[in-house]
């Protein structure tokens, strides 16, 4: 309870700082908009990692995103948070990118920094499993990868995620679970071969 | 796998930091774009009397070729009929120069829509 206070104060206060930046930058102050690459730099390339899984390549997607923001700032009409306008547009731009430039398969060698350290701790096995899990999230048809990674992105908030794709809620929830269904019998497969069961 | 595990897996992925230089490379971008001019945009205004010359070209051809087979064209028209009195009208108007007249303009609208953006 007192964790999602401390959240919405946190949303409350970034909310005042990108509307007072925004402002700035309209008004001609370029330098405003660091403030803005400086809050939101860390969701953005987590984001796009999560639709390409190439850490380079995030950062180049998420930097485009960043220049497409600044570019469209007078579009952003102040009837919702500035984050749900930046989702949608770095979403979209993400998408029509991986469209156009499919992404390669990750190798397994090629871990992210991690931040989490109680993630290095758990076991082999579960990591693996972890990572094939990711991975085939990756492998599903677009829309269906679309849904699920910006429903985890939101932290599971259904009209947060349905929103940033642009779709109406009900459209989004089938597509989550159809892409769900497709994933399970993916991983069924994937899960019980023997190479896994060798790591 | 059950929908919890999988909640459990794709929730706690792990973050990414971006890297050190990523904020001021991101701001040289944008900074560079403050000086570039924005992209001109299509002159729709002035485009508007030669689109509307085009679509009254057109409209003048197709009247033509009906005038010309001295009925209005039908479904039921016999179809090598009908081509021969298009090609006879088409070769009296010249109608393979202005074809190509047209198609230029067209091709030239397009180009500049394209730079423009």
């Amino acid at each position: 309870m007192q964790g999602s206070l401390v959240l919405r104060e946190g949303a409350l206060v970034n909310a005042t700082a990108d509307e007072s930046d925004v402002t700035r930058v309209l008004a001609g102050d370029v330098s405003a908009f660091e403030g803005i690459v400086q809050r939101w730099q860390s969701p953005l390339v987590n984001l796009a990692y999560r639709f390409c899984g190439d850490r380079g390549r995030a950062e180049e997607m998420a930097q485009e995103a960043f220049l497409r923001a600044y570019r469209g700032l007078s579009g952003w009409r102040r009837d919702a948070a500035f984050s749900t306008w930046l989702f949608a547009l770095a979403a979209n731009l993400y998408r029509s990118e991986l469209r156009r430039i499919p992404s390669r398969t990750v190798p397994l060698d090629e871990a992210p920094e991690l931040r989490d350290n109680s993630a290095v701790d758990a076991s082999l096995e579960d990591q693996d499993r972890d990572r094939i899990v990711r991975g085939a999230v990756l492998g599903l048809p677009p829309k269906y990868r679309e849904a699920l990674i910006l429903y985890y992105f939101c932290e599971t908030d259904v009209p947060a995620a349905a929103r940033s794709l642009g779709l109406p809620v009900g459209t989004f929830k089938a597509r989550l679970s159809r892409g769900r269904e497709i994933l399970r019998n993916k991983l069924r497969y994937l899960l019980a071969s023997p190479r896994l069961r060798e790591a | 796998m059950k929908d919890e595990e999988l909640d459990r897996i794709l929730s706690r992925e792990d973050d990414l930091i971006p890297s050190s230089g990523f904020v001021s490379s991101v701001m040289d971008a944008v900074r560079r774009e403050s000086v570039t001019p924005p992209p001109i945009s299509f002159p729709w205004k002035r485009a508007i009397p030669g689109l509307a010359g085009l679509i009254g070209t057109l409209g003048w051809i197709v009247a033509a070729v009906m005038a010309q087979s001295g009925r209005p064209a039908t479904t039921q028209a016999p179809l090598p009929a009908l081509f021969t009195t298009i090609l006879e009208t088409a070769t009296r108007f010249d109608a393979g120069w202005i074809l190509l007249a047209l198609l230029l303009t067209w091709a030239l609208i397009r180009l500049s829509v394209r730079l423009a953006r």
